[in-house]
């Protein structure tokens, strides 16, 4: 199993960001003026915007490829778990199986011999790999841009 | 294991967004407190607003959604379902995994013997079709996803010298878009994938929009399956008889191709609807 990866600057240096983000948006910046008042570090996706992001917001690389799964605990913040998708990729995935039965016998007139063309009465034990299939769920893949 | 450095940040993080001190015990979050609506945030998001924040703490005028921990947010059908969660939240980068219970079957082909049916030797198989069932060993479905931190906005909002910029989206866990926004339409009943490198803007892929479940019996659960076919070797059992006419319907021995299937099951990622919309 992968094990989740955590983003470097979201460790214990991010105390520095997390009071960054106490402050008002763009407050102390020189470009106050241009400013669209989105909180800082805020992560949005946009829809039917234009293959950038707008001006003040930069990729949120981090996001690329990628669910997003909402956390409430500060060090959870960035943690990274798969590996990213690509372009419109509908992710699979297989399972391996294994199946139990038996085959009922059918008597017949005759002693243990020779001719072992019948199969043996008995446990029928089946194990193998699921065809791999996807998640059925939908998605739709958006830009998703980080406040500067 | 957290070093004393991500303890702090919790310990911040237990002092409340502004970094006032708790005047009460941790509050219950999946009651969001009341929007104060005379508290200037500081920002321009409308009041009432979910959206993600790479930071550890969230901005002034913000708080943690406690309903969204562990879970990705789904924009509803329409305005129905706002509220609705499915399956329980993921822990701390757990990478859930499902499982399938398993249906095989198997058609022998018949063999008969020089011989009579009947007592008393019970060592040979039947030719009647045979079921197996079973279970697939847990496993995930590989959707990757990042943590973000999760706030609602509960002040009012102080536009900045430019409007938001258009096309943003967010979250709200209420029937109806603040003014200037517009319930986003492609969005609609599916997940959220950040764009990929040279990804195709806005694409739509992989299963229908999630809706209301078929008959109006509430949300949709979406489910896949599996299919499988398989092999097996059938070992023999000996009997005093040549083969022939005209004791009949005995399984023979040998290679068999079956076919399997892993019966309908989520893919156990755990999620919240919401309302999502759309800056005009």
């Amino acid at each position: 199993m992968q094990h989740p990866r955590r983003l470097g600057p979201l460790r214990p240096e991010a105390l520095l960001l997390a009071g960054a983000a106490l402050l008002p948006a763009g407050a102390g910046r020189a470009d106050d003026l241009a400013d669209d008042g989105a909180p800082t570090s805020m992560v949005s996706f946009f829809l039917a915007a234009g293959p950038s992001c707008p001006e003040g917001w930069v990729p949120a690389a981090e996001a690329r490829g990628r669910l997003v799964v909402a956390v409430t605990t500060p060090v959870q913040v960035g943690v990274q778990v798969g590996q990213p998708l690509s372009d419109q990729e509908d992710r699979r995935h297989g399972h391996a199986y294994s199946a139990q039965g038996a085959l009922p016998y059918k008597a017949v007139a005759a002693a243990d011999g020779g001719n072992r063309s019948g199969a043996k009465a008995g446990a029928l034990s089946l194990e193998g790999q699921l065809a791999p299939a996807a998640s059925g769920l939908p998605f739709i893949q958006l830009l998703a841009c980080e406040k500067r | 294991m957290r070093g004393p450095s991500s303890l702090g940040i919790v310990a911040l993080a237990l002092l409340g967004c502004n970094g006032d001190p708790p005047a009460a015990p941790v509050p219950d979050l999946a009651a969001p407190p009341a929007p104060d609506l005379t508290s200037r945030g500081g920002d321009a998001m409308p009041p009432g607003a979910i959206a993600f924040f790479k930071t550890p703490l969230c901005p002034n005028g913000w708080f943690p959604y406690g309903p969204a921990a562990g879970r990705a947010l789904l924009p509803t059908m329409g305005p129905g379902a706002v509220g609705d969660v499915q399956g329980e939240p993921l822990g701390d980068g757990e990478d859930r995994r499902h499982d399938h219970k398993i249906t095989a079957r198997l058609e022998p082909r018949s063999v008969s013997f020089a011989g009579v049916a009947g007592e008393a030797n019970h060592g040979v198989a039947s030719a009647a079709a045979v079921s197996a069932v079973g279970a697939a060993d847990p496993a995930s479905s590989g959707l990757p996803y990042l943590q973000l931190l999760v706030c609602q906005k509960n002040a009012a909002a102080r536009p900045g010298r430019r409007p938001l910029p258009r096309g943003a989206l967010a979250f709200f866990a209420q029937s109806a878009c603040p003014d200037g926004w517009v319930q986003a339409g492609a969005t609609q009943g599916r997940m959220l994938v950040g764009l990929p490198e040279r990804g195709a803007l806005d694409a739509t892929f992989g299963g229908a929009p999630l809706g209301p479940a078929d008959g109006g019996a509430g949300p949709e659960r979406r489910a896949h399956g599996h299919g499988a076919s398989g092999s097996v070797s059938l070992p023999g059992h000996g009997i005093a008889l040549v083969s022939g006419c005209c004791a009949s319907g005995y399984a023979g021995s040998g290679d068999y191709s079956y076919s399997a299937a892993g019966e309908p099951a989520a893919a156990a990622l755990p999620y919240l609807q919401l309302l999502q919309c759309q800056k005009l």
